[in-house]
């Protein structure tokens, strides 16, 4: 006899349906899987048949044959178990074959019979699209995003019984909200820094990518933790984007859907795979992703290894990560708002001039480590300082977070009515229509180009960024003289430095 | 090499040529001089084998000379020094400065290119590589002023201060021409970012260098080119100096030699001061402006301190708005941040920034990174 169960294989961090058939005939009793297993597919075999007989059934005494379609596709991992446990016993007459169609599974067995979460169930069950579809009781907090057709099961023997029609089928689970335990960080937390913040606000209402530039213990870290605060909070849709790639990296431990922005900060100590995601057969998504539609931190920038530094750039600029291996190329999801922070030199003093101890070349040593192309991708680009133990006491508290971002909605809401996309991600050739500048700023421009201060290409982004000014101080019409000075003052050249 | 040729080779031909071997500095090569009696015969015991001694030189170093010895064409390389117009200079010549009559410490032989040494007043004007643009503007200023009084500013030629007090003396039309003494040979220009400068002062000025031509600026001969610039000098003036700067080299060197020491007073919380600072405490004159070095030199000029200016930073100076003033003032003279000026002047940001933009564009500021410092009043 032959059944048919479908379940789904993760490849990056999106599922892909495959068809677990399974032949059951008289013959010399074995247990043989076709179709590009690998090997924690092919160690199937004596997990299903512990988890079997632990629920109480018998192992079949028959020539099984599991065919796992499409056979192209390379299938990886335990998520098949359930499925092929399925097939089994329905192929040898132990399970009433109509029960068992249309069904869809996911699972992994362990030897006792039960059903064990797995990663990645959100884009799994996504894929397989049937009118039932099994997941393991952990996953159901995403699957729950999925809508009517999950039915979470803890053990095996329990989804025999249901199937049987012994008892009655659980229902949906619940859409459960992650526990978000800590309160996010707020601005208000921060004294002083007063252009920081403003670059902050800039940076969220535009999406432009920021690096600060500063001394250790000047706040750089702290204030990076505040951004994702003052984004808007994820739609539905994001949230289920950002959900299925953490579910994909396993990263959910049981929650459900993620309502928070992303805040990731790589050590700089991170490979290039493990930033724009790759690596080996499993492709796993990568910071990049993991911080989709939020934030990706990089402290210590000039600390990452230069060729995972230009790994990033194609991503920051595309939005997605594009990853070649040999047996497939793969696409992620990667829309980030980048935050970098570095030290102005590797002797760590404040970058002002006459202050640094570094020789010339230490100083060219550790400035190469940044390509300029890469530094292009920071519209922002700000030093910033320690305040002085005096100061801390005295300086004000600054607006909290809630304040800052309610100006931030209102500056994306300006930015979207009125060119459909964010100002960091509108299009040179459009800028004319929607970035159109006073005379004065025009006049103040060029002249930054003759002087050799701005490329072509940072006049573009200036007048992005002066955009962004505008919008949040609620004007529309053309980008003033003002706010270019402030675009471009908070886009200076951190190695133009000390003579 | 015919006898002939030898035979009427000067005796700097032959110091010349010892001067260009690997790791042979004024200690060496006096040691030479001392035990072999003059250039030509130490030359001739490195070529012909014989017994080389000196302190502290190993038998591999001695061996070294004597392979690039044998290579080298004495005759040759000294008819190509004066083609080039490098003059070599010995105690005894004309040009030899008074001044290194009596050092302790004297270089034995010294190119030099461009117009003679002579016996006019000389000030050093140095100070630090990486110091703020108020140092750099001071020793612009100190530069175009000692000139312009007809005393000679000798420096170094390091990016800076030193490059600064020479692009100050060529603003001079009729200024007396700087020296600039190098640690590398004159014809071996470094840094790089000065060739220019190098140029104009190895032709309208005096380069002296004790390296023979060729020589790379290796690490050891920056400290003993620093003895030279004191003992060329009536006055040292230190601009500007980091706590443990190269310029208080030139210091020590100095008060070895009882050459006035003049420093520059500046923020007490500016690293790149702390030097000049300390030096004031320890009692150097402080130096308030050209006229304090003249003093302390005793010179009373030929003309005055303001004649033939060509050109200068601060023509241009229009009248600046009330925010403009605001913004200025609180940028004081210390290097600050956008950050710190908005604090000072509770404006917002854009206003500052478009203020600062205006001071910049007029001279009266400088940018240095997101650093802005205020360079004119």
């Amino acid at each position: 006899m032959l059944a048919r169960i479908r379940t789904a294989t993760l490849l990056g961090v999106s599922g892909h349906l495959v068809d677990v058939e399974v032949h059951a005939s008289d013959g010399v009793p074995g247990f043989t899987v076709v179709g590009m297993p690998d090997t924690s597919v092919r160690e199937a075999r004596d997990r299903v048949r512990s988890a079997l007989i632990s629920s109480g059934e018998q192992w079949p005494k028959k020539r099984i044959t599991v065919n796992l379609a499409p056979s192209a596709l390379k299938k990886t991992g335990a998520v098949l178990d359930v499925a092929i446990a399925l097939g089994v016993m329905a192929a040898s007459g132990d399970l009433d074959l109509d029960a068992v169609s249309g069904l869809g599974a996911i699972g992994e067995l362990g030897l006792d019979g039960s059903i064990r979460p797995v990663r990645g169930a959100l884009p799994l069950a996504d894929a397989i699209g049937t009118r039932r579809v099994v997941v393991p009781f952990g996953n159901a907090g995403e699957a729950a995003l999925l809508g009517d057709s999950m039915r979470p099961f803890a053990h095996l023997r329990d989804l025999l019984s249901c199937l049987r029609g012994h008892t009655a089928w659980p229902d949906a689970p619940e859409t459960v909200e992650r526990n978000e335990s800590r309160p996010a960080p707020d601005l208000a937390d921060i004294r002083g820094q007063a252009i920081a913040k403003q670059a902050l606000a800039i940076a969220a209402s535009g999406g432009h990518h920021t690096l600060f530039i500063g001394p250790p213990g000047a706040g750089k870290t702290m204030l990076a933790k505040r951004l994702p605060g003052l984004l808007p909070p994820l739609d539905d849709a994001e949230s289920l984007d950002v959900t299925r790639i953490q579910s994909a990296a396993g990263a959910l431990h049981g929650a459900g859907a993620i309502r928070r922005r992303p805040f990731r900060a790589p050590h700089h100590s991170a490979s290039s795979v493990s930033l724009v995601g790759g690596g080996s057969a499993t492709m796993r998504p990568g910071e990049l992703s993991m911080a989709h539609r939020g934030v990706l931190f990089l402290d210590e920038l000039g600390e990452f290894a230069p060729a995972a530094l230009d790994g990033l750039r194609q991503p920051l600029e595309e939005g997605e990560v594009r990853v070649s291996r040999a047996h497939r190329s793969m696409t992620y999801p990667a829309d980030v708002l980048l935050v970098a922070a570095m030290n102005p030199c590797p002797c760590g003093e404040s970058g002002a001039p006459g202050a640094c101890r570094c020789s010339d070349a230490q100083r060219a040593r550790y400035h190469r480590r940044v390509s300029g192309p890469l530094l292009d991708r920071f519209d922002l680009r700000l030093s910033i300082q320690r305040p002085a133990p005096a100061e801390l006491f005295s300086l004000p508290d600054g607006a909290p977070t809630s304040e800052v971002a309610a100006r931030v909605g209102e500056a994306r809401s300006r930015a979207l009515a009125r060119q459909g996309c964010l100002n960091g991600a509108l299009r040179d050739d459009l800028l004319d229509r929607h970035a159109t500048l006073e005379p004065e700023a025009q006049t103040l421009l060029e002249r930054a180009v003759e002087q050799g201060r701005l490329s072509a290409r940072g006049v573009s982004r200036v007048r992005t960024v002066g955009r962004t000014i505008a919008d949040l101080a609620e004007r529309d019409g053309a980008v003033g003289l003002a706010d270019v000075c402030l675009a471009m003052s908070l886009r200076i050249d951190p190695f133009g430095g000390v003579r | 090499m015919t006898l002939h040729e030898i035979d009427t080779l000067p005796e700097s031909a032959w110091l010349a040529a010892l001067c260009a071997l690997p790791g042979l500095g004024p200690a060496r090569l006096r040691g030479l001089l001392v035990t072999h009696g003059d250039g030509r015969s130490a030359w001739a015991a490195l070529v012909g084998n014989g017994p080389i001694a000196l302190d502290r030189v190993g038998s591999d170093t001695i061996t070294q000379w004597r392979t690039v010895a044998r290579r080298y064409d004495v005759a040759d390389r000294w008819s190509a020094l004066q083609q080039l117009g490098i003059r070599v200079l010995r105690p005894g010549d004309d040009e030899w400065p008074r001044r290194l009559q009596d050092d302790p410490d004297p270089p034995v032989i010294l190119f030099a290119t461009g117009v003679a040494l002579d016996t006019a007043p000389t000030v050093a004007i140095v100070g630090t590589r990486r110091g703020s643009a108020y140092g750099r503007r001071i020793a612009w200023e100190f530069g175009a002023g000692l000139a312009s009084a007809g005393v000679r500013v000798v420096s170094g030629l390091a990016l800076g201060v030193d490059g600064s007090a020479h692009e100050g003396v060529f603003t001079q039309r009729h200024g007396a021409p700087p020296i600039g003494v190098v640690a590398s040979g004159v014809d071996v220009v470094y840094p790089k970012r000065h060739r220019s400068l190098w140029g104009r002062v190895g032709t309208e000025g005096t380069l002296v260098a004790e390296a023979a031509p060729g020589t790379t600026p290796e690490p050891w001969r920056f400290p003993a080119r620093n003895r030279i610039i004191a003992a060329l000098a009536d006055a040292v003036v230190v601009v500007e100096s980091h706590e443990n700067g190269g310029s208080l080299i030139t210091v020590d060197e100095a008060l070895e030699r009882g050459v006035l020491v003049g420093a520059v007073p500046g923020a007490i919380d500016s690293a790149s001061a702390k030097g000049t600072n300390r030096l004031i405490a320890d009692g150097a004159t402080p130096i308030l402006d050209v006229e304090a070095i003249l003093q302390l030199i005793g010179h009373t000029p030929g003309s005055s301190p303001s004649a033939d200016v060509v050109n200068s930073p601060e023509t241009d100076q229009p009248a600046l708005g009330a925010t403009s003033e605001q913004v200025i003032e609180a940028i004081g003279w210390s290097p600050v941040l956008l950050e710190h000026v908005c604090l000072r002047v509770d404006l917002d940001p854009s206003t500052v920034a478009l203020a600062i933009e205006g001071l910049v564009a007029t001279g009266r500021c400088v940018r240095s990174g997101g650093w802005i410092e205020r360079v004119a009043s």
